[in-house]
């Protein structure tokens, strides 16, 4: 077991990379559906008045999808959140409560920054209608344009952002 | 069995696959960044490509592929989404999933997070109405993969994603090596500050 691990608690990249993709492809071959985190968002919000689905790419985690049954994607977000627990609690670390932050700012500064680029991922999946699960793992892997020119844009956001705000993330 | 409780398993292991590649921790995130811990590109793109091959093989064997409607199409939305979910990665920390799993450790930051991804989620749904341009004017035909568009078959596909995927981990271990020292451990309790 100690093989697959790397210091600590986390997997070597190469068999993590291993375990996500296998249930990628479950996700892809039993309920056919990819999976999805930021449509949780979508059932809480009213149906729109004008339903422009049919013209919009609209994917699961949009608005414009709301005439389907979605209840499983509140599912697969419970499911998400215990997995990470279990998980959380099985690699030896007792649950406590902390704001992980980079070196020399302040937990306040911290806190502030997280609502803010909450805010901003919150706009950017209901724009792009997903998030990085939904159109960056399962499109990707299915080899859709639209995901893989998302993931360029992702990392070029990132870098961009880094920019002003890599600072703080100093280890 | 019923969707909700196959969502709910498949949930369940991705939650378990994002806490063990260490995506909880929004410093490993952003090494991504600061160019000093590529877990992010290594698992994603790796889980990628995995996905890819078990997905081909098995449709190979004759299961059934995805209804199309799960493909996402190319639009504006999709560019300006992908671009402020990278910048709310780095001011913030986490994307959706992560943040759950950060939660999942008990880190109060991600908590914020989560809970704040909701009004802007609404903002959107607010403001696309009013707003004058139509994000949703498709690029490419709709459902286009990058086979259909280039006109090859998906193994050709798949075999350039992996040798990217390589070439990729490869840069990526000579950064980290040149940032050795700085990597965001993640040792019992270390990693968590506060």
């Amino acid at each position: 077991m100690r093989y697959f691990f790397k210091t600590g608690r986390v997997l070597k990249p190469l068999f993590a990379a291993a375990f996500m993709g296998t249930v990628v492809a479950l996700s892809l071959l039993w309920t056919q559906k990819g999976i999805h985190v930021s449509g949780v968002f979508a059932l809480l919000c009213p149906p729109p008045a004008v339903n422009v689905a049919a013209a919009a790419s609209a994917s699961s985690c949009s608005i414009h999808s709301l005439a389907a049954n979605r209840d499983w994607m509140a599912w697969m977000v419970f499911g998400l959140f215990i997995g990470a627990l279990l998980t959380s609690l099985w690699k030896n670390r007792g649950f406590r409560f902390a704001i992980e932050r980079g070196q020399g700012v302040s937990p306040v500064t911290r806190l502030v920054l997280a609502a803010g680029g909450g805010l901003l991922v919150g706009l950017g999946a209901a724009l792009a209608g997903g998030c990085t699960s939904s159109i960056g793992l399962t499109g990707s892997a299915l080899f859709s344009v639209a995901a893989l020119v998302f993931l360029g844009v992702f990392f070029v956001g990132g870098f961009a952002a880094s920019f002003f705000f890599g600072r703080f993330w100093r280890v | 069995m019923s969707d909700n409780l196959s969502s709910l398993l498949i949930g369940l292991l991705f939650g378990a696959s994002l806490d063990l590649a260490g995506f909880g921790s929004p410093r490993t995130l952003n090494g991504q960044f600061q160019l000093r811990d590529f877990s992010m590109f290594k698992v994603m793109f790796g889980a990628i490509v995995v996905a890819a091959s078990v997905y081909l093989l098995m449709l190979g064997v004759g299961l059934a592929p995805v209804p199309i409607s799960v493909i996402p199409s190319l639009d504006l939305a999709v560019l300006l989404g992908g671009f402020l979910l990278g910048a709310g990665l780095v001011v913030g920390g986490y994307c959706p999933g992560t943040a759950l799993t950060g939660a999942a450790g008990g880190r109060v930051d991600a908590v914020v997070f989560f809970l704040m991804m909701y009004p802007g989620y609404r903002l959107w749904v607010w403001l696309e109405p009013q707003w004058p341009v139509n994000f949703h004017a498709l690029w490419l035909p709709k459902n286009m993969t990058l086979h259909e568009l280039v006109g090859i078959s998906p193994i050709w596909v798949l075999a350039a994603l992996a040798l990217a995927c390589g070439l990729g981990w490869q840069l990526g271990n000579y950064f980290e090596a040149r940032h050795k020292g700085e990597k965001c451990r993640i040792v019992n309790g270390k990693v968590l500050v506060d």
